[in-house]
């Protein structure tokens, strides 16, 4: 399955990625209005990190067999007919389970308005191509499907 | 194929659902002594205080067992397996044979020898749903306005926590010196002690219940070990579990304190496996079996014993202890080791007024565990550091930084988890 893999070597630190995912999970689908007016800032669901000249931007994997599937209460995570590894809002209780257990550190707590749930990349449903991809000045994500390997990686560290 | 499991909770559905990706057309049967199809054990506080629905219980959709080709059997629990001639038989008279049978019973409530505590009617465990229905309907009618809960477990703290939200006026009493001695240190215990104060939640520690006196079977009042005496409307045991054996007597599985397997999750006898709270498999810091009650935990055993039982052959990388919490606000995140022996080295960082705090257990050079509070988001890759006992090198310097991640990876690890190449 095709999912989304940092290239260090390429990422200049400009969190384009970050506004883009923020932007095509809003209604407006416009910068300002999602900022401002559905108050989405913060959640975004890829991560920016960087340690001197290194950075990059990191997400879910949609692990073939995944620990936040594993380790979730209720059920709330699934993988649909595609692969792709989902929460169902509705039903998460915020136990973060997933989050104790996935490797990659990539799944966030969402505020919603009464509760948090586990908030993560759904590789932009209405998307051919992940937005934070698009964004990318510097082709520092690509949308790749590396096979096995993916779940290889994972296994021994 | 024939396939038998017996339970129907967290490791039997990872055992199901593991099988039918390696054989489609085998016979999967599931029997569990419940009556309910698979639901979400963890959340039974969550019944009792009606934060969430019947619907968040469900562990799989209405319709799991016809998708997964899975026949279930509710509502009456194997007394007797014969492992000679592969049948396993229920407490209702009817026999089911298997080529390959799961052990995934789980565990039951370790009730202690307490006095009077067999005369009284007002004495609850807290671990089925049913338990949780038998509490919550009392409470409904308004018969609980106090309860005391013995053992500040995980269980009895999530138990005590759920009553509470009813307005329930709860004593937890813990032999212990500290809530969840299993779970976090005396520091967070602290911090824990303190939201159960704002929650209207008593704590007493080093302290239990040594007499439970009733009249016709109605609790009046429980005597503790320090003198003290309380008059509660229910009387809640949540000392532990114990795994769920005793139906396995009759038969030549070997058990120590758990169904003992080995790391495909097989039993001492071939075509038998086990896997879940029921369980004593190996453990990842020490290599010895353990039995290592929690979701993840049981999760993955079965589907490591749902591929070895359907012919593909999966090795257990070994169970890790490890829990997420809520305490009022406090969010808490705990794995592996949380007791230092000699020779380990201890990072702590506190925030005291933030009710921020970080532990880490470093052992030989490894993560051995850690105790996370406030700032939990990056815990699985603390997690997954143990687990995959990396030496720690120069990261140990960081791993207290807020957002420690991979970025603090040394290039060549960092790389190959980032890029994936081959
Ligand atoms: C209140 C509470 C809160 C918890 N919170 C957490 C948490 O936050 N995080 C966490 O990781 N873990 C938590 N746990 C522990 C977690 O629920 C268990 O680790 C998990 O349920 C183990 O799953 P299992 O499939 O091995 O067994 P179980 O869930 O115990 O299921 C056993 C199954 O076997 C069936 N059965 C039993 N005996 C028989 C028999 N003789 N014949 C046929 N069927 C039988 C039962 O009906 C059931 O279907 C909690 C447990 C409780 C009770």
């Amino acid at each position: 399955m095709k999912v989304v893999y940092p290239r260090e070597d390429f990422c200049v630190q400009c969190y384009l990625c970050q506004v883009a995912c923020v932007v095509e999970h809003s209604q407006s689908k416009n910068v300002i209005n999602a900022y401002f007016r559905e108050n989405l800032r913060f959640t975004e669901r890829c991560s920016v990190y960087a340690e001197g000249p290194v950075s990059f931007s990191l997400m879910c994997r949609h692990c073939t067999e995944p620990e936040c599937l594993e380790a979730c209460k209720n059920g709330t995570l699934y993988r649909d007919e595609e692969g792709r590894v989902l929460v169902n809002p509705e039903k998460c209780v915020g136990c973060w389970m997933c989050i104790m257990a996935c490797p990659y550190g990539v799944i966030k707590r969402r505020q919603l308005e009464t509760r948090r749930i586990a908030h993560k990349c759904d590789l932009c449903p209405e998307s051919e191509i992940p937005a934070c991809v698009r964004a990318c000045p510097n082709g520092a994500l690509l949308f790749e499907d590396r096979g096995e390997r993916n779940d290889e990686v994972r296994a021994r560290w | 194929m024939k396939y038998v499991l017996v339970g129907n909770s967290y490791s039997a559905v990872w055992a199901a659902e593991a099988i039918r990706r390696v054989d489609a057309d085998g016979e999967v049967f599931m029997i569990s002594a419940e009556k309910f199809r698979p639901y979400a054990k963890a959340l039974l506080q969550d019944y009792v205080s009606m934060r969430f629905t019947e619907h968040h219980m469900y562990y799989r959709g209405e319709h799991w067992y016809e998708r997964m080709k899975v026949k279930p059997g509710l509502g009456s629990p194997v007394v007797e397996v014969n492992d000679v001639a592969k049948i396993v038989v229920l407490e209702s008279g009817e026999k089911f044979t298997y080529d390959r049978l799961l052990i995934a019973t789980g565990g039951v409530p370790f009730v202690p020898p307490i006095k009077g505590v067999d005369e009284c009617r007002d004495v609850y465990t807290f671990t089925t749903w049913g338990d949780a229905m038998r509490i919550k309907d009392r409470v409904d009618a308004g018969e609980v306005r106090s309860a005391v809960v013995i053992g500040a477990g995980l269980i009895g703290t999530q138990c005590a926590e759920g009553l509470a939200a009813r307005g329930v006026k709860v004593t937890i009493v813990e032999l212990e010196n500290q809530v969840l001695p299993r779970a976090v240190d005396s520091k967070v215990a602290g911090w824990i002690e303190e939201e159960f104060h704002k929650e209207g939640i008593s704590v007493r520690l080093s302290d239990t219940v040594e007499e439970v006196i009733s009249a016709d079977g109605r609790l009046k009042s429980v005597k503790l070990k320090s003198g003290d005496v309380l008059e509660p409307d229910i009387l809640v045991v949540a000392i532990g579990v114990r795994p769920n054996v005793d139906f396995l007597r009759s038969s030549s599985v070997k058990v120590d304190r758990g169904v003992l397997v080995d790391e495909h999750m097989r039993t001492s006898v071939e075509d038998v496996f086990a896997a879940g709270d029921v369980a004593q498999a190996p453990e990842v810091l020490t290599g010895e079996k353990q039995v290592i009650p929690i979701i993840p935990v049981a999760t993955e055993q079965g589907k490591i014993a749902g591929f070895n039982m359907a012919g593909k052959s999966r090795t257990y990388p070994g169970a890790l202890s490890m829990n997420s919490f809520h305490f009022g606000e406090l969010e808490i995140i705990s794995a592996g080791k949380l007791t230092p022996e000699e020779g380990d080295e201890v990072i702590t960082y506190v925030e005291e007024e933030k009710r921020l705090y970080k532990k880490f257990i470093v052992s030989g050079g490894r993560l051995a565990g850690y105790v996370l509070t406030r700032d939990v988001e990056n815990a699985g890759v603390y997690t997954a550091l143990i687990r995959n006992r990396v030496e720690l090198g120069d990261m140990v310097h960081a791993l207290s930084e807020s957002r420690f991640h991979f970025h603090k990876f040394p290039e060549k690890l960092r790389k190959s988890l980032l890029e994936v190449r081959a």
